[in-house]
């Protein structure tokens, strides 16, 4: 299990390189002078020759490249920002709990909901309660999630006037846009619960638990979801990546000063050493979050959790032999 | 006379699905008497693990229903009794062995976990107490006690039937029902399976009703055998009334249909014909349209008869009877 993680913390390294080097080569075929850009259109060709040589964007690409790498693992240094003039890494550092409280409470909020939906939908399949569940996951599936995030906005900030529409100044703030990424995201993991709790229950082991005397309540919390869970948590897993883009739509219209909004921004006016921090934390966060689901659906399945040991164990066999 | 400890009475079940009702259970009655083995015997879809789960309470409703008949267990109906009685009995006092030992155990809890869940259901002891309980348990079907903490993949077929028996014996039933206990295993796990059954049996005086197509077990295990047929008991009696004076030609035709019987030369002697569809059971004899023995007489409801000391036959012509077996 160590050997696996670190494995995958080695590769995560070569993918955070693609990563940037991606970026880099995208930013470096955008038309635009960065340096024209941070001058301004006044500024004669002097200046702007003396800003290029400042900002060292005459060496070569790979030397830019690789010069940024070393910065950002020997300094920790994601440069400066063009237009603020503020290091990107402090600037990054104060919007990135925003960003990651809405996508971990979005998560939080759209694995409750889906699991309970999803638990009570199979064990009551058929019953109007399970209809109703459907009915609403196809609904909040069918709404991308500005346009759930916009409705919210209207009914809750501006007719009922329940919560503030914009900004952020506390938790309150946080309430709508969390709940447009948890319901939009909550739906796929509605359904993949639901089905996969309907394909256990059928399961042979069941009638067992249940020969045994057990309670219905324990039978679906000892025996059922624990082995329905395994691919809910694979799909979690690859909607990570749709919660965190999910959340830079939802930091813009609800003007959250996050990470999202800021990289946005950084888009429109051609800050590039925003744009290649903010992606490259953003693509750190998800390879980080990756890891994370992979870890725990070794728990949650014993055959994969002895894969690894077995894997160490033949290669040490074939090392002694 | 021992006690009779479970009686069945007159019980009929249907699945009503969407191709019509399957009368998979009609009219069944027998008794099992306390520290007795009684086999079921019956080719497939003779409706007998449906006859186990209706003891157990555990007929999948829908689409099951009962649609006749009672169960007594120590004088309480089954099917009358709410659930929560019937959860002091399952695993309990009767437990059930069911019939595909391959999917029957939790893939992601460990062995000795899924012995002590039964344990601590129905004894009022602590987690520690019960883990020692249910060691002890997998020591008595033959697995090593530090194998506890494995998962169900690690474990071959046969112990995980092993580890089946263990959980239906980990709180001393009064009845254990085993549904092909060993159709999925190889002979030799077979052979070892029956032999713990066996001394099981043995040693904690439990009654058996054992469920199989393999006459072979019947002749090894059992004390009375009920032969039944499109959900109906064709014949009951002693293993020796049904063994050596077999009266009902399908019970006939079942010995005849025996690979053992070929090893003198003859030929293997299938039952020609399939069993009737459930949907649309005959009104008269149900084996009619595959016996060799059939005449107008047939052509009729037919009853369970004694043909003398409890054998009981539902055929108009019996091959044989009681009278007549010492002649
Ligand atoms: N859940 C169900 N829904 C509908 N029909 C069923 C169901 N379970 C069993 N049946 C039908 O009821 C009849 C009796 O089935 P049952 O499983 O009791 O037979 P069996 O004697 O145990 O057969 P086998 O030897 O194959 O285990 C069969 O015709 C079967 O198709
Ligand atoms: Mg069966």
């Amino acid at each position: 299990m160590k050997k696996y993680i670190i494995k995958r913390l080695l590769w995560m390294i070569v993918v955070l390189l693609g990563v940037l080097f991606i970026v880099f080569v995208l930013l470096e075929f955008t038309p635009g002078d960065p340096a024209r850009q941070i001058l301004g259109v006044y500024a004669d060709e002097e200046e702007v020759a003396a800003k290029r040589l400042e900002l060292r964007l005459d060496d070569p690409f790979l030397v830019r490249f690789g010069r940024y790498v070393y910065n950002l693992v020997f300094r920790f240094d994601l440069g400066i920002s063009y237009r603020t003039k503020l290091p990107v890494m402090q600037e990054i550092a104060t919007r990135f709990p925003i960003t990651i409280a809405i996508g971990v409470l979005g998560l939080v909020v759209s694995v409750a909901i889906g699991l309970v939906a999803g638990i009570i939908s199979a064990v009551k399949q058929y019953s109007w309660l399970d209809k109703i569940c459907n009915v609403f996951a196809v609904i909040f599936h069918a709404m991308p999630n500005f346009w759930l995030a916009l409705e919210l906005s209207l009914i809750f900030a501006l007719y009922l006037k329940w919560l503030p529409p914009t900004g952020y100044k506390g938790l309150k703030y946080l309430i709508l846009p969390v709940a447009a990424l948890g319901l939009n995201g909550s739906t796929a993991i509605f359904r993949q619960v639901r089905s996969s709790m309907l394909d256990v229950i059928r399961e042979d082991y069941i009638r067992t638990a249940r020969a045994k005397g057990q309670s219905e309540i324990k039978i679906i919390l000892k025996h059922e979801l624990r082995n329905a869970l395994m691919p809910v948590v694979t799909m979690i897993g690859n909607s990570l990546g749709a919660i965190i883009a999910g959340s830079v739509v939802v930091e813009s219209i609800f003007s959250i000063p996050g990470l999202g909004n800021y990289m946005l921004q950084a888009i429109n006016r051609r800050d590039y050493p925003v744009i290649q921090g903010s992606v490259f934390v953003l693509a750190f966060m998800i390879c980080i979050f990756n890891l994370l689901t992979d870890i725990v659906y070794s728990f949650l399945d014993p055959q994969l959790q002895s894969q690894y040991q077995s894997n160490v164990k033949s290669k040490k066999r074939g090392v002694k032999a | 006379m021992s006690e009779v400890i479970l009686s069945v009475k007159n019980l009929s079940v249907e699945y009503r699905v969407e191709e019509g009702i399957v009368k998979a259970v009609n009219d069944v009655s027998f008794d099992v008497k306390s520290g007795e083995t009684l086999g079921l015997v019956g080719e497939t879809g003779a409706g007998k693990t449906t006859i186990a789960l209706s003891i157990m309470g555990l007929l999948p409703v829908p689409p099951a229903v009962v649609t006749q008949g009672e169960i007594l267990f120590e004088g309480e109906n089954i099917l009358a009794a709410n659930e929560k009685y019937l959860r002091t009995l399952r695993g309990n006092k009767i437990s059930m062995i069911f019939q595909d030992p391959m999917s029957a155990l939790n893939p992601s809890t460990y062995v000795g976990d899924q012995i002590s869940e039964v344990i601590m259901l129905h004894n009022k002891v602590s987690k520690d107490k019960a883990r020692e309980m249910a060691e002890e348990c997998l020591e008595m079907v033959g697995i090593p006690k530090n194998r506890y903490a494995e998962y169900p993949h690690k474990f071959s077929g046969g112990m995980k039937q092993r580890v089946i028996i263990a959980i239906a014996l980990a709180c001393n039933p009064n009845l254990l029902i085993a549904d092909e206990p060993t159709t999925a295993l190889d002979v030799t796990i077979q052979a070892q399976i029956l032999e713990l059954m066996e001394q099981l049996k043995e040693k904690k005086g439990t009654s058996n009703i054992l469920i199989t197509h393999d006459l072979g077990v019947i002749a090894k295990m059992c004390d009375r055998v009920a032969v039944i047929y499109a959900g109906e008991i064709v014949e009951m009696g002693t293993l020796r009334q049904v063994f050596k004076n077999t009266a009902h030609p399908y019970t006939k035709g079942l010995f005849d249909a025996l690979p053992g019987n070929s090893l003198s030369g003859k030929r293997l002697k299938p039952i020609k014909g399939s069993m009737p569809d459930p949907t649309s059971l005959p009104e008269n004899c149900k084996f009619a349209n595959r016996c060799f023995n059939k005449s107008d007489k047939c052509d009729q409801r037919i009853k369970l008869v004694d043909i003398g000391d409890g054998h009981l036959v539902r055929c108009v012509s019996p091959l044989c009877s009681e009278g007549v077996k010492s002649h």
